[in-house]
């Protein structure tokens, strides 16, 4: 490469395009400083931060004293400033914790201590009668309920991308595509980190790697993290089922997992799910029969009134629980290292405040960084987020701009303005997946079934790439086979 | 902030949303009766999902001969056009309200429609993989035909090399035959059912001229693949799903869910039409296809998808004379409403009621899907214990309707109910 020998391509080097490093990246482009980010798939959002429940968490029920707490807690906050400006939708729903009997209704006494404890004093403690006032859909054997008024939802790929544009445009520059093969340490102590597209060096490493930051620490020389996958399967409904869930249905804990929750989405939807399971394999994205059905099942034991809803969608998502039980941020200044590990569900809703712990921890270390109120220069106006008015449904836009009037995603009502917006992006939307994240184009009802067609053919002529040259989530994912062998042949037999 | 443009507002006689059979066949025989319809269709192509279409198959009743679909769809619009219709195309329809208004946008705005009619003819579209929650990785290479159609004929791609086909109607059975001559290798069609779907002509026709095999009976367990498919993973299966001998493996680079099609209903649902959550959620009709909302009317492949696009457009037609009625003779109130309720055998009927005002003594058409899928059929419609219509078919199956006829008798308000009899197909 062309790097002046002795120099460092970059001051910091970031290991993951989760939500987590680009909130990182954010911070740390406050200060003069290069930041780069390396990351394996070809979008930011591709691990954890892709399928998760985008839900705002308060630190309610979180482990008090934990610095998962602490950092929720601090990060809830944290979003609602910065919220705004990012063009990140934030739905302050509310939350409803249904103990469906009298056991359950005896726990709910023990997790409002617990919310007390991490400095979430707004909760109450309801009737059935209150219960069935706010949540409408709910079990009607519910006995009591717990009321979480500041748990909210947000949009997971909205706030990643704004994050990773705001870090782009003040200087972040992103390698997607770069798979990390090892790690090596010149003499001087910086970092040569080699990817399967060439070396890329740094002063300082920040292992924001998700389920991988163990195999990233492990490299880089830091031993004792040890990341399981722990699967989570969703079901998403149609935009007929968000009237009659106006806000989260929690089920009441159990010591395994937060438990299968019905919650409203940014985007009119509801989710089912997620259900939890350790697995073994960190690729392994598949929804199962059976999972399906437990998250199904889990779901509508909150609000059996869905069960007639139909289902546009299913994913699974791996959460990086460390075997740590709490959050692994490790500040080494002897070797230069950063882990942000183990920040298993709940890293959506604290990454803002991990990151300000990080760079914290760096100027305890002496690094020259800037304070976390330096300006940051905004991130480019979109037309739309979740939640919002399309533009297509706004006659002054449509006015100023015919493209934001032809429709392509009958669904979602996706029209080729915010189609071109995504693909024109400081973070260009390079792949159909990520057209998806930023436009949910092909995400509705027909999940694609009247549009791919006229999205791969105005991303063609955008892009400039034959139709057969797009893919679904990067090389690998061709979305179309080979042209047509034979068109002159047709009509024959 | 800055101030809103105000939305401005058309007046139009009748307003037909979506340009295929069953929408330009309202519109070209109410411009044959002097009224002057405008259409209104979201794609740049009209011609609903037979513009889509290359292979054979279409307009036999409307045409007397079988022709590629996209020939169909081009000479229905010609054919509308030529009539008087206005036809408007890349414009998107975003609500309709009760009182028959349409909000729609395209390059040129948004603009509010006023319609003294309004007819609905949205269509159809298939099940996509997530809503039938297969098992597996999501990755590309995973369609539906109508995307793989698209692809084929506007783009002039081939959706992957080596494809499995799930369904077995004839929409996949023709699927498999295009894509084969096209040079797709097909590794089999999969159909969860015992029995194929589709009409015996298109097996032989479809799949065993190209030696494609049909493995009837087999479910996909679950999708193989890590950035683009590669194999499904199928066994044969009971009824309710349990494999029956071991699962194995077909490799390949593409699965296509075919069939299982669902009433375009977003419309319907918004504005509240009272819809029939037997035919998966299209809006509850009477004989001329008007649905519960007075002025509004819904035909073709919404009402009862997915019939061929023949009958959509016989259904557009006859729906046609109900809005001319509608335009001409205002309700003169006390009319008799007969429900139409599906009995032993039969999951759905449309039209779900007959309107009677008074003088009127049509014949009906009852279009009947059975469950399960039946042969030697023999279908009945019973008033108050007594027959009022029958008909016989070789066989049912429940994605197709079968027809029925209801000779002119006296209207009454006492429930029609329709069963079936016959030998159930295993």
């Amino acid at each position: 490469m062309g790097a002046i020998p002795g120099a460092c391509d970059y001051d910091y080097l970031i290991v993951g395009a989760g939500v987590i490093g680009c909130a990182i990246a954010r911070e740390l482009v406050r200060s003069p400083v290069r930041v780069g980010v390396v990351e394996q798939g070809w979008d930011v959002a591709e691990g954890a931060s892709k399928a998760n429940s985008s839900i705002l968490h308060t630190g309610f029920d979180a482990k008090p004293g934990t610095r998962e707490a602490r950092l929720v807690a601090e990060g809830w906050w944290l979003w609602q400033q910065e919220a705004p400006e990012l063009g990140v939708p934030i739905l302050r729903t509310g939350a409803v914790m249904l103990a469906l009997d009298e056991e359950q209704a005896q726990e709910l006494e023990r997790w409002r201590r617990n919310a007390f404890e991490n400095g979430v004093t707004d909760v109450e403690l309801l009737t059935r009668d209150r219960v069935l006032a706010l949540a409408p859909a709910a079990n009607p054997a519910v006995v009591r309920g717990l009321f979480v008024p500041r748990e909210s939802v947000t949009c997971t790929f909205t706030a990643t991308v704004a994050l990773a544009e705001q870090a782009a445009v003040n200087g972040t520059v992103f390698h997607f595509g770069h798979r990390v093969t090892g790690i090596e340490r010149s003499p001087d102590g910086s970092y040569r980190v080699l990817t399967d597209r060439g070396p890329l060096t740094a002063r300082w490493l920040i292992d924001a790697a998700g389920l991988w930051a163990d195999e990233i620490a492990r490299w880089a020389g830091a031993d004792g993290l040890v990341i399981t996958p722990r699967k989570g399967e969703f079901l998403v409904l149609d935009k007929s089922a968000r009237a009659k869930v106006p806000l989260i249905h929690l089920p009441v804990p159990t010591p395994i997992s937060k438990g299968i929750l019905v919650a409203p989405t940014a985007n009119g939807n509801v989710l089912l799910g997620p259900t939890a399971e350790d697995i073994g394999d960190k690729r392994d994205l598949s929804v199962t029969a059976s999972g399906l059905q437990r998250a199904r099942e889990g779901a509508l034991r909150l609000a059996p009134a869905l069960a007639d809803e139909p289902v546009i969608a299913t994913y699974a998502g791996l959460r990086p629980a460390s075997s740590a039980g709490d959050y692994v941020i490790e500040i080494h200044p002897r070797d230069r290292l950063v882990l942000a590990a183990g920040i298993r569900s709940t890293g959506l809703s604290s990454a803002l405040a991990v990151a300000r712990e990080v760079v914290r921890g760096l100027l305890e270390a002496g690094e020259p960084l800037a304070s976390s109120e330096s300006p940051l220069r905004p991130r480019p106006r979109r037309s739309w987020a979740p939640g919002q008015p399309r533009p297509c449904t706004r006659p002054e836009l449509v006015a100023a701009d015919p493209s934001y009037g032809r429709v392509l995603c009958l669904c979602e009502l996706v029209s080729e303005g915010e189609i071109r917006e995504a693909l024109r992006a400081p973070i260009p939307a390079t792949t159909l997946d990520a057209i998806k994240k930023r436009t949910w184009a092909m995400a509705g009802r027909c999940q694609g079934f009247y549009c791919t067609a006229a999205i791969l053919q105005f991303m063609s002529r955008e892009l400039r790439v034959p139709v057969s040259g797009l893919t679904k989530s990067g090389p690998g994912s061709p979305v179309a086979g080979p042209p047509v062998a034979s068109r002159g042949r047709r009509g024959h037999g | 902030m800055a101030e809103q443009p105000s939305i401005p507002e058309r007046q139009v006689d009748v307003l037909v949303v979506g340009a295929g059979p069953a929408g330009l066949g309202v519109a070209a025989r109410l411009a044959g009766l002097g009224v002057a319809p405008l259409v209104l269709d979201r794609e740049p192509v009209p011609g609903g999902l037979p513009a889509q279409c290359e292979h054979p198959g279409f307009g036999l009743w409307a045409f007397r001969r079988l022709m590629p679909g996209q020939e169909f769809a081009a000479r229905l619009v010609e054919r509308a056009v030529r009539a008087g219709v206005r036809l408007e195309t890349d414009v998107t329809v975003l609500e309709v309200t009760p009182d028959r208004t349409a909000l729609a946008v395209s390059p040129s705005g948004i603009v509010r429609y006023r319609a003294q009619a309004l007819v609905l003819a949205t269509g159809c579209r298939e099940r996509p993989r997530s809503a039938r929650l297969i098992p597996g990785p999501r990755p590309a290479g995973v369609f539906n035909t109508g995307v793989v159609q698209r692809l084929h004929t506007f783009l002039g791609l081939l959706p992957g090399r080596e494809v499995v086909i799930v369904g077995s109607d004839d929409i996949s059975l023709v699927a498999a035959r295009t894509l084969a001559q096209a040079g797709c290798r097909i590794a089999a069609v999969v159909e969860e059912r015992p029995y194929r779907q589709g009409y015996l002509v298109n097996e032989w026709w479809s799949l065993r001229s190209q030696r494609i095999p049909l493995r009837l009976g087999h479910r996909v367990l679950r999708i193989l693949g890590d950035g683009r498919v590669a194999g499904v993973e199928v066994a044969l299966c009971d009824a309710t799903g349990t494999p029956l001998a071991n699962p194995y493996e077909i490799p390949c680079d593409t699965v296509i869910f075919s069939g299982e099609f669902v009433p375009e209903a977003t419309l319907v649902a918004q504005a509240g039409i009272p819809a029939d959550p037997r035919t998966g959620g299209g809006p509850l009709v009477d004989q001329e296809f008007q649905t519960e909302l007075a002025g509004i009317f819904a035909c073709g492949n919404l009402v009862h998808a997915a019939d061929p696009a023949d009958y959509a457009l016989v259904d557009g037609e006859r729906a046609a004379l109900g809005v001319w009625r509608y335009l001409t003779s205002p309700p003169s109130g006390g009319e008799l409403v007969q429900p139409v309720l599906p009995g032993q055998q039969v999951r759905a009927v449309v039209p779900q009621r007959l309107r009677w005002s008074g003088e009127r003594l049509d014949p009906v058409r009852l279009a009947v899907r059975v469950e399960p899928a039946l042969r030697a059929v023999r279908l009945r419609a019973i008033v108050a214990g007594q027959p009022w219509g029958w008909s016989l078919a070789p066989a049912a199956k429940p994605h197709r309707s079968v027809y029925l006829w209801l000779r002119p008798a006296r209207p009454g308000d006492a429930p029609i109910v329709v069963e079936a009899r016959g030998w159930p197909i295993v």
